[in-house]
């Protein structure tokens, strides 16, 4: 035990070097972090994470979230992702950040000029984290101290925030949370994955007031999708496990308190696995009320991302999403305009490829917007009032976004 | 400082090896020859795992523990991401033997690809390799009946 914490001592000086040098170069944006005229150590201090998200501020500027070391840094571009400002620290006081796969910080630029900020923080043990917001009333150039969203303040696992704001302003904090499948282990008492749970802030996330268990059985490591429906309200869909192992989506809509207002399932792939599939749903809500949603599942002995509509109980117009190869994929709507952007990785380099629809999702044309030969996060669709970009983040080119027309 | 850094990288990196296996970095190249079954003669597991993946350490601990059992297995283990500090813990934790592989700069994407081409991130991940010509890929948690059958294998030896 000396050893592992000998050991473990070492990898937490090394972390705190590496932030040290990160910080020194911070005017950089991340895609510099890398000094390719310097041999890369064998061993890094720790995983590398490229886990980044963005959103467009009111004023039209594009703002980014990331890791670096022990704190989340929020950039800001003028210019659409061409120069990017020095980067403001989110979290004063360091702490361990996870961003990573589909676990990653997230932000809301609210119509008020606010910005609020989420991350998981990683606690001591294995598999274990807390959600943490913090809330910049000044367009994001200095934040309050993070708070923890949750109640539950054990040692467990509580992490793959999402976030949602509704026109009245109110911000909801989705994430999955193992306070029940610990509460069973411990009756020894058989409970499937995680739990989805739900806080509502009526301050712009300065404080949560409201804090609700959505559903049990979720999947443990995949993104939760959240979008508005037509009354206002948000609709939430997640990996589900259904019983035994049946790793399919579920669908909720959510109350001003967090509850839920009734759960139904949303996919019927059938999926049957005991492991990670490391990959979650989006969904976009037109105007008509149409649920269109994009996922990923083993279907007929093939994983493959679809597209599908999803009114309640059953799903419309399933199709697969690009390739076999073709992952991680997100949707966005305006208006009549649909977005579908994906990576699909085509046997020499991983692209960045994107469905548009014009026509309210009746025909979609395909186009491929770039494509990169190293290591690549996942990309998004943005909304900049009604207009929808691409925004990918790769260790090659750094942070950028795509008018989809 | 650059001298500290050294410093500190170098007792990481001995401190690794006292930990266990030193890792072996795979680009593309060196993963699909790793995975041609004619390069396989006797039963052999390729266990793909990431630190991240609770579920893996089902099949770790399985795995570490037929190939205690049966002197015939080839066990391998490559961590779907690339080595840190921390990566060898789970291994050496559950007493993992065998070849222990990560990921090099190439991209994640590529190496997976020359892996299996099925395979699509999920984890655990395992390609299993009868020695004889045969192989399967099972995504999930594998129960040790399979994994023999698959391995070519006879009997159960773990309740």
């Amino acid at each position: 035990m000396l050893r592992i914490f000998s050991f473990r001592h070492t990898a937490g000086l090394l972390r705190s070097l590496l932030l040290l040098v990160g910080l020194a170069g911070a005017g950089a944006a991340p895609a510099q972090q890398h000094q390719h005229d310097a041999p890369a150590p064998k061993i890094r201090a720790e995983r590398p994470q490229y886990g980044t998200s963005a959103a467009f501020a009111a004023n039209g500027a594009l703002l980014a979230v990331t890791r670096q070391g022990d704190h989340v840094m929020l950039y800001r571009s003028e210019d659409l992702g061409k120069t990017w400002s020095a980067p403001i620290v989110v979290n004063a006081a360091p702490e361990p950040i996870l961003a990573d796969g589909e676990n990653r910080p997230k932000l809301l630029a609210l119509p008020s000029g606010s910005v609020v900020v989420s991350w998981s923080r990683r606690l001591g043990k294995q598999f274990t984290g807390e959600v943490r917001i913090a809330r910049s009333a000044d367009g994001g150039r200095s934040f309050a101290p993070p708070l923890t969203v949750h109640r539950d303040r054990q040692e467990i696992g509580h992490s793959f925030e999402t976030l949602i704001a509704d026109r009245q302003g109110r911000v909801y904090a989705f994430w999955l949370d193992k306070r029940d499948g610990e509460a069973a282990k411990n009756a020894k008492r058989p409970y499937r994955g995680s739990a989805v749970y739900a806080a509502v802030s009526e301050d712009e996330g300065a404080s949560f007031r409201h804090e609700a268990r959505v559903a049990d059985h979720s999947c443990e490591c995949c993104r939760i999708a959240a979008a508005l429906d037509t009354d206002g309200a948000p609709l939430i869909v997640w990996r589900h496990v259904y019983e035994p192992n049946v790793r399919d989506h579920a669908m909720a809509k959510i109350a001003a308190d967090g509850t839920n207002q009734g759960i139904e399932r949303a996919t019927f792939d059938g999926w049957k696995v005991d492991g990670c599939p490391h990959h979650g749903p989006s969904l976009a809500i037109g105007s008509d009320g149409v649920r269109h949603a994009v996922w990923f599942n083993l279907k007929d002995g093939a994983g493959r991302v679809f597209y599908g509509r999803l009114p309640p109980g059953r799903v419309e117009g399933q199709r697969f999403v690009g390739g076999p190869q073709a992952a991680h994929a997100d949707i966005a709507i305006s208006g009549q305009r649909i977005a579908i952007v994906w990576k699909e990785f085509d046997g020499e380099r991983t692209r960045l490829m994107a469905e548009v629809s014009t026509d309210g999702g009746a025909s979609f044309q395909t186009v491929s917007l770039a494509a990169t030969d190293k290591i690549s996060d996942q990309p998004r669709v943005l909304l900049r009032g009604d207009e929808l970009f691409a925004f990918w983040r790769t260790e090659l080119e750094g942070m950028r976004a795509f008018p989809l027309r | 400082m650059m001298r500290l850094f050294t410093v500190l990288v170098a007792s990481a990196m001995s401190l690794s090896a006292w930990a266990g296996t030193a890792f072996q970095t795979l680009d593309r190249q060196s993963a699909s020859a790793l995975v041609q079954p004619a390069r396989h003669n006797r039963p052999t597991i390729v266990a793909l795992w990431s630190s991240e993946c609770p579920h893996c350490k089902k099949n770790l601990a399985l795995y570490a523990h037929v190939a205690k059992r049966d002197k015939r297995l080839r066990l391998v283990t490559i961590a779907a991401e690339p080595a840190w500090a921390g990566l060898a813990v789970p291994l050496d934790k559950l007493g993992v033997p065998g070849e222990r592989y990560a990921y090099s700069e190439d991209a994640p994407e590529a190496i997976a690809h020359a892996l299996d081409p099925g395979w699509r991130g999920e984890l655990p991940r395992t390609l299993v390799f009868d020695g004889r010509g045969g192989h399967v890929a099972v995504s999930g948690v594998l129960d040790e009946q399979t994994l023999r059958r698959a391995l070519g294998l006879p009997g159960t030896t773990r309740k």
